[in-house]
């Protein structure tokens, strides 16, 4: 009796601590429990996801890109209007035919190293990246024939055909010291470039961006500091050092918000996480749209959803409003296949939820005497919770008109492999996919071109030369006010034949610390647009420490 | 008297107890080839999980080359890949690259990393090992302690809250507790650091062993050694608390049941002092049942750091190992998962020689009880 009385004592105390430790409001901890920067340093540390990269020959992720474009320079950039700026480059121009692209650079920029930047680390850059094909290279494989320095200052991009976006891709031409990666070339299979320093460049950097690499720890963080020789401008308060931490558990990001010990999240939180960091003192909660779109990728070529009736019933069941409050708050809905704000965008093709409408596409449906035996199959990526959500709400509201709806979970490398071949890829998947670069074009060609059926990025299975002809022509059209007009072709022929569904545009959510001047969220807050290319909305000279 | 052909020679007063074996004090030679049969058998499992885990990791869904580089990479990228990783060659010529490598130390390039697969693991591993073995440590100690604390004072509070805590301790699952402990020290009652492995603005020790606490100690350095100390604290106690409790009740059932034996009760009506009958005649038979146990923990406890490891912010070779299976990177998977097996099978040797030391029986019969 007494062993009994003192075990159910101490249980009821174990119970106790545990609630104890899991609720009650947040509060910071004083300013000394967080560890400032020694010596009156300005830092700003940020989480982001695992595997991050510092090589910008291979990378594509985001931590990567947010590394990058703080490290190194590319002839332009774009800011946060979505604007293509000079960076290396002062001016350019192109020929009549679109083929021959000139840059005039600026003198006197220095690499990290104190040697100056010519024109053939340009060259030797390109070369490298479409030699090695990884990363951003597929971005030009199919325009780029020829890079050449046409003096130390001024470099000649020849294209194989004319593609009028050119200049909004050479973002991702990251610019490299030339003889510093030659000088640290190991064994490889390029030649005579070896391994065209893949390995140094792992854990060093070749830049001349306006932060240098003073650590790579990898998979635990990379450690930017500011470069005192940097070309251009610092805005005042400006960190002189950046952390990339790359851990996003969200107790652990709580755990070190709360103690000051990171100043910005990631975006990768849970919606119950960003209420907690919310409850911070000084913590606010930001989102922007970043043009990533939340797709329910429709496969043509597969029953029921090979009739069109069936995929515009799908579109019309869609409750939107829903999506946007309840399932993602924050988001907004996607009124077009492409994001908004990019050149050649239109809102006038878009569904709304409309339950009548679906039942009358589903009467006109071939399927529409069969419909219990034709079960629409919707994955959804188990890598992301979230996408659940949809799924559930999709089956919820087809059951309402009799369409049946199966909702699998699938881990994405099994994602990658099923989409490969047309009968084992799904009728319906949820899928985020950004833009390349800020133009319909590119999510056009992401989405609806020959090239990128069988991967992820299409599961409709299109494969339709009379589309890829339109795609290419928009593409080569350098004349700006027809090459919108044949994007917004494209957008009304998708909307007819319902190629996908565009759902919700992503909002990227960022908790931060009110000293911290952000300058795409104070964009955001007015209702301005940010730059959609993934990392340019983290150019850090343009942060500022208020504290 | 004889017992399994020894004799027990005892005085009458002062308690001495003399097994005189057949030979020479020492092991004896059937101990010895049992242990050699181990490490051969040993060499054999090992071989035989590489098999297993290249084979694995090369039969599930997905193009290695592909999950490598991205799906955006060139044709070219990727047939440069497959040459470069004989991916286009027969599963066993694969192998034997592979395995070639191996035994010259090159486990390939990380697709994740992009480095050499042994440098990220020379990097990765002391980080997990340092926490693993002061875990080991705390299990190992802790559950003694506990166990003989909660023996010696049976059916009291301590025995009670030895149990309660042992039924925690397998409820309650090691990332759990890993949430509880960040959120109490690093938030609630922030007496210790929680997170990483230093201190903001403390440089690392020299890297002698990579484990931060032992470099900072062969170093000179004390004041590194005690950060690095306290932020060692947390992890390990999350990592070891499950097993410790559960060993400690093991050790305590054990003594509980052997205190009723007669051969104890006769050393005591022989005069023998408690504290000897204690130390060495009941504890050291009681320990066996738990000591197996202990060699199971310490050896899974290297890939159960995983969540602990993502949790703290802790950069070691669990997280690592979880991190390239999830990108799909063949050779990071293999090499991590060869050099667990290997430490578990090292372990589970180890822990057989214990309890052939413990067990007179076994070292005796050549392993055989």
């Amino acid at each position: 009796m007494k062993k009994r009385t003192i075990s159910a004592v101490l249980s009821i105390l174990m119970i106790l601590t545990l609630l104890i430790g899991c609720g009650g409001k947040t509060a910071a901890p004083s300013p000394s429990a967080g560890q400032p920067a020694s010596g009156g340093e300005k830092i700003i540390r940020i989480s982001q996801s695992p595997g991050g990269k510092i090589d910008p020959g291979i990378i594509t992720d985001y931590t990567s890109c947010v590394a990058a474009v703080n490290m190194y320079d590319s002839l332009v950039y774009p800011d946060l209007d979505n604007k293509i700026a000079p960076s290396v480059a002062k001016e350019w121009k192109v020929s009549p035919d679109g083929l021959e692209w000139t840059f005039t650079l600026n003198k006197g920029i220095k690499f990290h190293d104190g040697s100056e930047l010519h024109a053939s680390d340009v060259v030797f850059s390109a070369n490298r990246l479409m030699t090695i094909g990884e990363g951003f290279a597929y971005l030009f494989k199919d325009y780029l024939a020829k890079t050449e320095a046409v003096d130390d200052y001024t470099v000649k991009f020849t294209l194989s055909k004319a593609f009028a976006p050119f200049l909004s891709i050479l973002p991702r031409l990251y610019i490299l010291n030339e003889d510093l990666v030659k000088s640290h070339q190991g064994q490889g299979s390029y030649g005579e470039f070896g391994d065209y320093g893949k390995a140094y460049l792992a854990e060093n950097d070749a830049g001349s961006g306006a932060y240098t690499c003073s650590e790579m720890k990898v998979q635990d963080k990379i450690v930017l500091k500011k470069f005192k020789d940097y070309f251009g401008t610092f805005e005042a308060n400006a960190p002189d050092s950046v952390e990339i931490i790359m851990n996003t558990e969200p107790a652990t990001i709580r755990t070190m918000m709360a103690n000051q010990q990171l100043d910005i999240s990631d975006q990768w939180q849970t919606d119950e996480a960003y209420s907690a960091l919310d409850g911070i003192n000084g913590v606010n909660l930001g989102s922007y749209s970043n043009g990533s779109v939340f797709y329910l990728m429709l496969n043509t070529k597969k029953a029921p959803t090979d009739d069109v009736h069936i995929r515009r019933a799908l579109a019309y069941l869609i409750d939107y409003a829903q999506v946007t409050k309840s399932l993602f708050p924050g988001y907004v809905k996607a009124d077009s296949v492409v994001p908004k704000g990019v050149l050649g965008y239109t809102d006038e093709y878009t569904y709304d939820f409309n339950l009548e409408k679906a039942k009358e596409e589903l009467k006109q449906s071939k399927y529409a005497n069969s419909l219990a035996s034709s079960a629409v199959e919707v994955d959804w990526i188990a890598d992301v919770p979230d996408e659940e959500k949809l799924a559930l709400l999709i089956q919820a509201t087809a059951q309402q008109i009799g369409l049946k709806v199966n909702v699998v979970k699938v881990p994405w490398a099994t994602h990658v492999d099923n989409v490969a071949r047309i009968e084992s890829t799904a009728n319906a998947t949820t899928t985020f996919v950004s833009s390349d670069y800020s133009e319909a074009g590119a999510m056009l060609y992401q989405r609806f071109h020959s090239d990128t059926a069988a991967t992820w990025q299409q599961t409709e299975w299109l494969k339709d030369p009379a589309v890829d002809g339109k795609i290419k022509s928009a593409l080569t059209t350098t004349d700006e006010t027809a090459r919108v007009a044949i994007y917004k072709e494209l957008q009304k022929e998708a909307y007819d034949n319902c190629w996908g569904i565009p759902v919700a545009e992503q909002a990227e959510k960022h908790a931060y610390y009110d000293y911290i001047k952000f300058p795409a969220m104070e964009r955001a807050a007015a209702g301005k647009p940010v730059a959609m290319a993934m990392g340019y909305n983290f150019l850090f000279r343009t942060f500022a420490v208020n504290k | 008297m004889d017992a399994g052909g020894s004799r027990i020679v005892h005085t009458s007063f002062f308690y001495r107890s003399q097994e005189i074996p057949h030979k020479k004090s020492g092991l004896s030679m059937n101990f010895k080839k049992f242990i050699l049969n181990r490490l051969l058998l040993s060499i054999v499992v090992i071989f035989g999980l590489s098999i297993v885990i290249f084979c694995i990791a090369r039969i599930v869904p997905g193009d290695p080359a592909r999950m490598a580089l991205g799906a955006t990479a060139t044709e070219h990228a990727l047939e440069t890949f497959r040459a470069e990783n004989h991916l286009k060659e027969p599963l066993p010529m694969q192998y034997v690259y592979w395995i070639k490598g191996v035994l010259t130390g090159d486990f390939g390039i990380s697709t994740m990393t992009k480095r050499p697969v042994i440098q990220d693991m020379m990097e990765f591993l002391p980080a997990t090992l340092e926490v693993v073995i002061l875990a080991a440590v705390f299990l190992v100690l802790g559950s003694i302690f506990l166990g003989r604390l909660a023996a010696k004072h049976k059916d009291s509070v301590l025995d009670a809250a030895v149990r309660v805590f042992s039924y925690a301790g397998v409820a309650i699952p090691g990332f759990v507790l890993a949430v509880l402990l960040l959120l109490l020290f690093g938030y609630v009652w922030p007496i210790i650091p929680v997170l990483g492995r230093l201190s903001h603005g403390i440089a690392a020790p020299p890297g002698i062993t990579g484990m931060y606490t032992l470099d900072s100690l062969l170093s000179g350095n004390f004041s590194t050694f005690g950060d690095a100390f306290l932020h060692i604290l947390t992890p390990a106690l999350a990592l070891c608390a499950g097993g410790m409790f559960q060993e400690a009740r093991l050790v305590r059932n054990a003594m509980t049941e052997n205190m009723g034996k007669d051969y104890l009760a006769a050393m005591e009506g022989y005069g023998v002092p408690k504290r000897l009958i204690m130390n060495k005649y009941l504890f050291k038979p009681s320990l066996i049942p738990a000591v197996s146990c202990m060699g199971m923990d310490i050896a899974a406890l290297m890939s159960n750091a995983f969540l602990i490891e993502v949790i703290f912010g802790w950069p070691g070779i669990s997280k690592y190992g979880m991190n390239a299976m999830l990108a799909k990177d063949l050779n990071a998977i293999s090499g991590v998962i060869l050099i667990f097996g290997t430490i578990f099978v090292v372990i589970n040797i180890i822990v057989d020689i214990i309890v052939a030391y413990l067990d007179p029986r076994i070292r005796l019969g050549g392993g055989k009880q």
